[in-house]
């Protein structure tokens, strides 16, 4: 199940593994390594282009790639593991990130408002997760402290 | 003290209902014991040894009579009828059931108290000097940076999953009473040449496993540049802390490996990098927030109130040990000790927290204030009051002139609550007390800061006291070793470590050579820790383990007291 903008949508991704051959088209999401490594020959094929980083991945190869990029995950290891919150908030702010930007891995209905805050708006939500329940979540809004809405609207 | 604001009541009323529904999905199996557990936290509530342990925020210390009513209302109602102050200025419940928790909450809400962020790997409490704007000579009040700091660090979307806990603390310009060199940050309120403000940053420091001082980050940091600077150093650290060893993933561990210089550049390039996109002024948010803080309205015809008839007795001691000069003639600071025989150190029991209330509503402003050594103040009782002040004290108990000295005991829970604890801590604290019962002998010592942590946690902050007593992990019994000359404020300073460990039941023994050597060996006015400094560890080292080598002959067990707590 993904939430793309506050809307339960089917993925239209295709996560490719990093020993299976090219696809021949359609939106291709590739891990870190391998899109590090072809970066130049993926980014002039049609088609999406995203790539999942790991709370260890520094951003500095994808940089140059961020205005072709469709799709950037940011994969959460374990919900305890907060550096991609850091990462979500540089891709947004320093960098100027528009595509979209998916949370994966341990992400749960509890995580997402500060999730969304930093910057994501998709996010994989495990099986488990009741999707209307998570959407009601997402949307209502919420009350922080001023100081948060100058932080927001920086954002 | 701050009005709270329209988001306060909402935000809290939110999280209320977030937890219900987490608590609700958890006991109902929806949610895993892991999943569970940084939730919980984040609110406050820890597994302890008998039950849910729930730790409520006092931010930085400052508690209205309302506020204790409401704390006291939980007490009676949920918990055994009392609570227990911390050294962070917060309170803990340690009788709570899981079930009733959310219930607490929203009780506590309605009188704009929570626990959010008092636990878990997030920016924790903000904490200050309690003395903060009290006393003469005071200028620029810290509170209102502390405000602005926990309206950034609450519910920061990016720092709520650190690597590990974050404490900031901030003091004001004359004395750091708020021990900024113990704190994961420290900022010291200070101002330029131009009289600009500003703070001094201090980064790294850490009771705990490892110990350090913090060290300097930054001589002056222009104060409009706070929240920027603020994020910079939690990004740096957000992003490049350890999160592979429970122990090393501290900030103070980061900046150890780094190098201060080399921490140092990162943060300013990552603030270099805010100002250039992102800035925000944090004398602007500050100005907001100013405008919601209230001052008593002091009343200037009691300016020349004098105490009659001229006090004598149990009540002069008293206003000599527990009461302090206001700032504002004819009022009076007082503390309210909580130590004694009858309670452990930091707890209060709902009639007591009642009482107080009314009685900062009779005569102090309806306000309260928490303090790092688990007493509490009314900041602002006039002259003329304080004779009924203190015989509702002592009415209490809560009168006993000994704040500041030995018998002024800070200890953690220890054994009897917390789970990680090597040694039964308030027994301890007893018996100490029990020892030192003579008042003149006490206020001829002066003042001598003793802590007590049950583990290497030090959540008492052993280490910067002048007698700091740790529980070690021994089999039989407690044990505890001996630190000494340890100081905390503008010339911190870790104790060091005195020999073996002791049985508790030697500690008492051990403790009353030590303070008749510092008594002996003084020069006139010489604090504690500056006697163990000149004439050296190894002095008092020899005297302390040769009489328990004595006493140890003298006695068939050697075991010096069998006085158990
Ligand atoms: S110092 Fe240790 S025993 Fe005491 S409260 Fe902290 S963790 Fe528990």
């Amino acid at each position: 199940m993904i939430i793309l903008d506050g809307q339960l949508t089917t993925d239209h991704w295709r996560t490719v593994r990093d020993d299976e051959s090219l696809p021949p088209d359609g939106n291709l999401l590739f891990g870190y390594e391998r899109f590090v490594a072809n970066a130049l020959f993926y980014s002039q094929r049609p088609g999406g282009l995203g790539v999942i980083l790991q709370p260890e991945d520094s951003l500095e190869p994808i940089l140059p790639w961020l205005g072709r990029l469709n799709l950037i995950g940011l994969h959460f290891p374990r919900v305890a593991d907060g550096r991609h919150y850091s990462t979500a908030r540089l891709l947004r702010t320093r960098h100027g990130y528009q595509g979209e930007l998916r949370a994966t891995g341990e992400v749960y209905r509890d995580q997402l408002d500060f999730m969304r805050r930093v910057g994501f708006n998709a996010f994989q939500l495990p099986e488990s997760e009741d999707p209307q329940a998570v959407l009601n979540g997402v949307r209502s809004p919420r009350a922080y402290p001023d100081l948060q809405y100058d932080l927001l609207r920086t954002a | 003290m701050y009005q709270q604001d329209e988001w306060d009541q909402a935000l809290l009323r939110e999280r209320v209902a977030e937890f219900r529904d987490q608590t609700q999905r958890f006991l109902a199996g929806q949610l895993t014991e892991d999943a569970y557990r940084p939730l919980r936290l984040m609110n406050g509530l820890y597994v302890q040894r008998h039950a849910p342990m729930l730790r409520v925020a006092i931010p930085y210390g400052v508690l209205s009579s309302d506020q204790l009513r409401g704390l006291a209302h939980v007490a009676e109602h949920h918990d055994r009828g009392y609570g227990h102050f911390t050294t962070r200025q917060n309170i803990q419940f340690n009788w709570l059931t899981l079930a009733s928790v959310p219930d607490v909450l929203a009780e506590l809400a309605e009188v704009g108290l929570h626990a959010i962020q008092t636990s878990g790997n997030c920016i924790r409490n903000v904490t200050t000097d309690p003395l903060a704007g009290l006393l003469p000579g005071e200028v620029d009040d810290p509170r209102p940076w502390c405000e602005l700091i926990r309206q950034w660090a609450t519910l920061n979307p990016e720092f709520t999953f650190l690597p590990r806990k974050f404490k900031i603390a901030v003091s004001g310009r004359l004395h750091d009473r708020a021990a900024c060199r113990i704190h994961d940050l420290g900022l010291e309120l200070r101002r330029d040449e131009q009289e600009k403000p500003g703070f001094r940053v201090w980064v790294g420091g850490g009771l705990g496993r490892e110990p350090h001082l913090a060290q300097c980050l930054r001589e002056f940091l222009p104060a409009d540049d706070l929240i920027d600077y603020l994020t910079a150093v939690l990004r740096v650290y957000n992003q490049a802390g350890r999160r592979d060893h429970l122990y090393k993933s501290r900030i103070k561990i980061l900046v150890k490996s780094l190098g201060i210089e080399a921490f140092s550049n990162q943060v300013e390039a990552t603030w270099q990098d805010i100002r250039e996109t992102r800035s925000i002024s944090a004398l602007a948010a500050l100005a907001r927030i100013q405008a919601r803080f209230t001052e008593p309205a002091h009343d200037p015809a009691l300016a020349d109130d004098r105490i009659e008839p001229t006090p004598t007795g149990a009540f002069a001691r008293w206003l000599r040990y527990n009461t302090r000069e206001h700032r504002v003639p004819g009022y009076r600071v007082v503390f309210i000790l909580l130590k004694g025989l009858e309670r452990a150190p930091g707890d209060l029991t709902a009639v007591e927290m009642r009482v107080l209330a009314d009685l900062a509503d009779q005569h102090g402003f309806s306000r309260l204030q928490t303090t790092h050594d688990q007493n509490l103040l009314l900041p602002h009782i006039p002259v003329r009051a304080l004779r009924e002040v203190w015989q509702t004290l002592d009415i209490l108990g809560l009168a006993n002139p000994g704040i500041g000295t030995v018998n002024d005991v800070t200890a953690c829970p220890g054994l009897d609550y917390c789970n990680l604890a090597n040694a039964a801590t308030l027994p301890l604290a007893q018996q100490i007390q029990q020892r030192f019962q003579d008042l003149d002998y006490l206020h001829d010592l002066g003042e001598v800061h003793l802590k007590i942590s049950g583990c290497m946690n030090g959540c008492a902050h052993h280490h910067v006291a002048d007698i700091g007593l740790l529980g070690v992990e021994k089999q039989g019994g407690s044990w505890f070793q001996l630190l000494l000359g340890g100081r905390a404020g503008a010339e911190s300073r870790l104790g060091r470590v005195l020999g073996p460990a002791l049985r508790a039941e030697q500690v008492p023994d051990a403790i009353e050579t030590i303070l008749a050597l510092y008594a002996a060996r003084r020069l006139s006015g010489e604090p504690f820790a500056e006697t163990v400094q000149r004439i050296g560890l190894k002095t008092f080292k020899e005297t302390v383990y040769e009489q328990h080598d004595h006493s140890r002959r003298a006695t068939h067990h050697g075991s010096l007291a069998h006085s158990e707590g």
